[in-house]
């Protein structure tokens, strides 16, 4: 695999996301959502001194978020038919996924690191927080940004239509973010479906790392599942060769 | 693509469409049984009758289309399209194995500065030691328990949840429920709730109820619903100085505390008085400062409960106890009093008054110091006095005498002559150190079983004032546990708690604006910058 190539894409697509105004608007719905969520559990009568209070909002909202910048990185290629250009560069179908989820996984990256701003506030006014939950707390968001930046890749590899492909990905998403409700819905506890359906949903692997608890069992979840949609957003590019 | 011979059958358009919509029932039939078996295993039968028919629907399908499969794989798009199709699924299995493994095989450590997420020894011991199935039903209105509170995560409801979960997660014999009592008022009435919130732990036909969310209350309720009695601690009042009840700096209210965290029960008893004698739910006592002599009554009450019924007990002595208590020790191969031990090298705040023991003075070889030695924790008795090991043990064969805690090796005495303690010189009539503050009895008694005490030469390590700091907490409850056969939750305790925060209201005030429209405006602006350069 060319890291370099990989490096190119990459760069070329942040490059682009930056001087288009739609990742500062994405970035700032997300920071006003996340910001008022973290008010609100400061605003708590004796409020612990911690960044929980966003992060289950803050997942949901770059679940809701990651397919605006993810929609067009695909779709629109096939839409201008640029994309028959690039498959045909010597780059492998491998690395033009990859070099773009880097360059979404990037901007949301981004879009965390400008939520430090919350911990900073924590120590300014005295909290003393704990810096291990705050840490394992931005991990697992980093998780969840990724695996919504890889499904939505792969709802963007689907189709030519950037709407199309948003609304696809959000679906796959909240699926999977609403999984546990579902069998919540449904009743019984102890039958070996309910377990599989909660075992899928998101904010069931999110817990434990957002409270400070490292748990492997979440890792290979989101480990996996990243590396599924982009194993078969790969496929899904290569079909064009044959369709 | 040759086809074999048997099924070159004559080609009939109708036959073809026939076997393509077979093959799409087929597929229903197999998604609809699969759901009907994992959904409602009442149908079982049902479910497994769908699977088989769209077996045979599959194969009809062949039969009727072989000739549009077989054309269709042989395209490049057929082939390629398998390959696909085949890659997908051997990946899709793949990530399903090993998601099998990592739920099955995790590794789980909390990483929080306060283990705040660490059940407690004794909740570990109740869950390693079930034997049957519990099952807790937490009964939270619903808002209590979203994943998304809006206020934070801190409503009871979510944390009663994430507690039970800690819970399931060390015992398989362990499982949970949160019940909605409005959405579900039949299994509310079945445990007669009529207060919300309401954990009930039940197993079999026992069950439980508790409506206080801590760790201490479910593992209470917890051990009541599988039959087991909590443990009863009691303080003789009337002898002791100090009262378990007391909240005052030199109360004992704190120890108390602690012991209902680590699930006994305290309560006062009063010997000759309101209790003929010591009571049989008693597993220890503790006596915290004597303050009189034992009456001969007394005496021979603590006697029968030590020797006859085996008993146990805590003595928290000090330099001015009374005479009576030293004999009475003495009779379980214990030397105490005889003055005021006195540490120039490992003290507290310069002052000798106040010996402190570094891990190294913790008997290692013994289970209520060992874990103080090994973690590095320290512990300290402002004016104490002697509880040593008679030497030499006149009855090594019933009686087994353990120094827990010995004073420094340079420069610690026992200050015999009555000098201020503060100023005072080791003379030639005092005892040269290491002194030993703290000593293990076990009597063995006769066919079988054993007393317990324990004997410590300061009763303020204990106090409210001294209690939370360094190991002394540690010490006490440890010993506790040692007398009551509890060995098992002997441990060094992590001290728990979240962090809290008060911010002033103009802290707030700019955390809320700052968070929610300056920092987002900031960012939308720069956008606006970007829009502005590029139009």
């Amino acid at each position: 695999m060319n890291l370099r190539a990989i490096g190119i894409i990459a760069g070329k697509e942040v490059r682009s996301y930056f001087g288009s105004p739609m990742a500062y608007i994405v970035m700032a719905v997300f920071l006003a959502f996340s910001g008022f969520f973290f008010a609100s559990s400061m605003s708590q009568p004796f409020p612990e001194a911690t960044v929980r209070g966003f992060l289950f909002p803050g997942a949901l909202a770059l679940l809701l978020l990651a397919p605006v910048l993810t929609m067009r990185l695909l779709a629109e290629e096939q839409k201008m038919g640029t994309l028959e250009l690039l498959l045909t560069a010597p780059v492998r179908d491998s690395e033009i996924v990859l070099g773009k989820f880097l360059a979404s996984f990037i901007m949301v990256a981004v879009t965390l690191a400008l939520t430090l701003y919350f911990p900073f506030l924590l120590f300014l006014f005295g909290g003393d927080p704990d810096l291990v939950p705050i840490l394992t707390g931005y991990l697992v968001l980093l998780l969840v940004g990724a695996m919504a930046v890889s499904v939505g890749i792969f709802g963007s590899a689907l189709t030519s239509n950037q709407i199309v492909a948003a609304v696809l990905s959000t679906g796959l998403l909240m699926v999977l973010w609403l999984a546990n409700l579902t069998s919540n819905l449904a009743g019984g506890s102890e039958i070996a479906w309910k377990t599989a359906v909660d075992y899928l949903a998101i904010s069931g692997h999110m817990q434990d790392l957002a409270f400070g608890i490292l748990n492997t069992t979440d890792l290979v979840y989101f480990v996996t599942v990243i590396a599924f949609f982009l194993f078969v957003t790969i496929r899904v590019l290569e079909t064009r060769r044959w369709r | 693509m040759r086809l074999p011979r048997v099924l070159s059958l004559p080609r009939l358009p109708f036959l073809a469409d026939l076997g393509l919509a077979l093959g799409a029932v087929a597929l229903l039939a197999l998604v609809a049984g699969g759901l009907l078996y994992l959904l409602v295993p009442e149908l079982k039968g049902w479910s497994l009758g769908l699977i088989g028919a769209s077996g045979v629907l599959l194969l009809l399908f062949l039969l009727f289309s072989y000739r549009e499969v077989a054309q269709f794989l042989g395209t490049r798009r057929g082939r390629y399209g398998l390959n696909t199709l085949v890659v997908v699924s051997t990946l899709g299995l793949i990530v399903g194995i090993a998601n099998f493994v990592g739920y099955n095989q995790s590794y789980r450590q909390d990483l929080t500065a306060t283990s705040l997420f660490t059940l407690n020894s004794r909740t570990i011991r109740a869950l390693d030691d079930l034997a049957d199935p519990v099952t807790a039903f937490a009964f939270f209105p619903l808002s209590q328990t979203n994943p998304l509170p809006a206020s934070g995560e801190t409503t009871m409801g979510y944390y009663a949840a994430g507690l039970l979960r800690e819970y399931s997660l060390r015992s398989k014999l362990f499982s949970y429920r949160v019940v909605d009592p409005e959405q579900d008022p039949t299994t509310a009435a079945k445990f007669n709730v009529v207060q919300y919130p309401s954990v009930v732990f039940s197993s079999g036909a026992r069950s439980q109820l508790t409506t206080d969310v801590s760790e201490q209350s479910f593992t209470a309720a917890l051990l009541r619903a599988v039959g087991q009695e909590l443990k009863t601690v009691c303080y003789l009042t009337g002898i002791s100085g100090r009262s378990s009840t007391d909240a005052s700096d030199a109360g004992y209210s704190s120890a108390s505390d602690a012991l209902v965290q680590e699930n006994y029960v305290v309560r006062e008893v009063s010997l000759g008085t309101t209790d003929e004698k010591v009571p049989e739910v008693c597993w220890t006592i503790v006596v915290a400062q004597p303050g009189r002599d034992l009456t001969d009554s007394e005496a021979a009450l603590l006697h029968e409960y030590l020797d006859d019924r085996k008993g146990s007990a805590l003595f928290l002595l000090e330099p001015e106890m009374p005479g009576s208590f030293t004999s009475f020790l003495a009779e379980y191969g214990i030397e105490a009093g005889g003055g005021v031990v006195l540490d120039g090298v490992s003290r507290v705040r310069q002052d000798q008054t106040r010996p402190a023991a570094q891990p190294d003075q913790h008997n290692v070889q013994h289970v209520i110091t060992a874990p103080l030695s090994r973690q590095s924790k320290l512990t300290f008795y402002p004016l104490a006095t002697r509880a040593a090991p008679v030497d030499p043990n006149p009855e090594p064969q019933r009686i087994a005498l353990t120094s827990l805690v010995r004073t420094s090796l340079e420069r610690s005495w026992l200050e015999t002559g009555g000098e201020d303690p503060k100023t005072a010189e080791a003379g030639p009539k005092d005892i040269r150190g290491p002194i030993s503050i703290a000593t293990a009895a076990l009597v063995k008694r006769e066919p079988s079983g054993s007393s317990r005490i324990v004997a410590v030469g300061d009763s303020d390590f204990a106090s409210n004032t001294f209690f939370r700091l360094e190991g002394n907490e540690d010490l006490f409850l440890n010993s506790v546990n040692w007398l009551t056969e509890e060995e098992k939750l002997i441990t060094i305790r992590v001290k728990q708690g979240p962090r809290f925060m008060v911010p002033t209201q103009r802290e707030l005030t700019w955390i809320l604006y700052s968070s929610v429209a300056f920092f987002p405006l900031a960012v939308a602006l720069v956008g606006a910058l970007v829009w502005w350069r590029r139009r």
